[in-house]
């Protein structure tokens, strides 16, 4: 019965049922997601240009190197999530269009700029 | 400094615009604003404990902590919102007198705890960035400078929003008030979908539209339509659902409480 369920459906009845929502998501959870690191060392992001499939999901795992926190955010990517010092967080980003998403620490937005290449 | 200035401001334009909104109010209805110095405490040092445990709530639900506390928070808000809209519908159309004492109490309980929240949510960040400030600045003075022109600039808007609301006729305040509530709880759900797409608990989409162009979120006007109705120039559906499913939330229970009172009163 689940595997019927495709995912405009769900998305159709996303509005009716978040608790389809849920199980839909549970699905995604064992779906391989490719992961993607990006490292933040003294306030600069490494790799500060990262390349993506397009219309897939990826998890971003950002770990923040310094020992002070930093928030990662996005006007493109609508994204935005505090990382202490020392610790790793992760979002995830996608499907998305291909284009240039940039992003930026809000904490240090001087030094700390990068972009994602949907391609 | 300009940095420190922008990120202080964004954080306090939206608790700014929710505080004087809910005095303006509680000052045309009479009903006491001395709310304001409990829900202002209970903020600020919620904030700073929100912001010391920040690392081990992230950490939660496989690193998803963070987003699932902010949606809840928020989603809360939405809550308390809603209940602070029906009240003034009723104080409204039936008057200071349909409203039973106990039911006063219990609405200066729930302004102190949305305001508390608001704070709360929004000076956490802000306590997290002046502590990554002060260990990596040698010099302190330009934080105090851009945080204290950040508050001031987003104080004084709260300011002038509260003035020009009490100066308006009680019926239209309330209308306009209601309906900014509305509009901010609604902001406050797409937000709190946008963590859970975040942090994988919902499904990411594309974007249902994309505004960018004709208004950018890095602008100030973008960022002022943000505060004031949660503007987003590339919502997803989800967003977009959470949205509109809040504003039908809103006028269905206005709706229906207003009906309940009026039958029961007959």
């Amino acid at each position: 019965m689940r595997s019927s369920l495709s995912i405009n459906g769900v998305n159709n009845k996303a509005v009716l049922s978040v608790l389809l929502l849920f199980i839909f998501n549970i699905q995604q959870v064992f779906a391989e997601t490719p992961v993607y690191e990006i490292r933040i060392k003294d306030h600069l992001f490494s790799p500060s240009k990262l390349e993506i499939p397009a219309s897939t999901k990826v998890k971003l795992m950002i770990i923040n190197e310094d020992t002070t926190p930093e928030e990662f955010e996005s006007y493109e990517l609508n994204r935005e999530k505090v990382i202490m010092g020392n610790r790793k967080g992760i979002i995830f980003i996608g499907p998305l269009q291909s284009g240039t998403y940039p992003f930026f620490g809000e904490f240090n937005p001087l030094t700390a700029q990068g972009s994602i290449e949907v391609k | 400094m300009l940095v420190t200035v922008i990120i202080f401001l964004r954080e306090v334009l939206e608790a700014a615009l929710i505080l004087s909104i809910l005095l303006a109010v509680s000052y045309q209805l009479k009903h006491s604003r001395k709310w304001i110095f409990p829900a202002m405490g209970i903020g600020f040092i919620g904030a700073s404990i929100m912001a010391y445990y920040l690392g081990e709530i992230s950490n939660l639900l496989d690193g998803t902590g963070q987003e699932v506390m902010n949606s809840f928070l928020l989603m809360f808000m939405v809550v308390l919102t809603n209940l602070i809209c029906v009240w003034l519908f009723q104080f409204f159309f039936r008057g200071r007198d349909s409203v039973q004492p106990i039911f006063a109490t219990v609405i200066r309980l729930i302004l102190i705890i949305n305001v508390s929240i608001a704070i709360m949510h929004e000076g956490s960040e802000l306590s997290i960035y002046s502590y990554s400030f002060i260990q990596t600045h040698k010099n302190n003075l330009s934080l105090m400078l851009g945080g204290g022109l950040g508050l001031g600039i987003g104080a004084s808007l709260g300011a002038i929003v509260y003035y020009l609301l009490i100066n308006l006729q009680k019926h239209i305040l309330l209308k306009v008030a209601i309906g900014v509530l509305m509009l901010i709880a609604a902001g406050m759900a797409s937000q709190a979908a946008l963590y859970l797409i975040q942090s994988g608990w919902l499904p990411s989409q594309l974007p249902l539209w994309d505004t960018s162009q004709i208004i950018s979120e890095r602008s100030i006007t973008g960022q002022l339509l943000y505060a004031l109705i949660g503007y987003e120039a590339t919502p997803s559906p989800l967003q977009v659902s959470f949205y509109f499913a809040v504003i039908i939330f809103f006028i269905v229970s206005i709706y229906i409480v207003t009906r309940l009172k009026h039958s029961n009163s007959i």
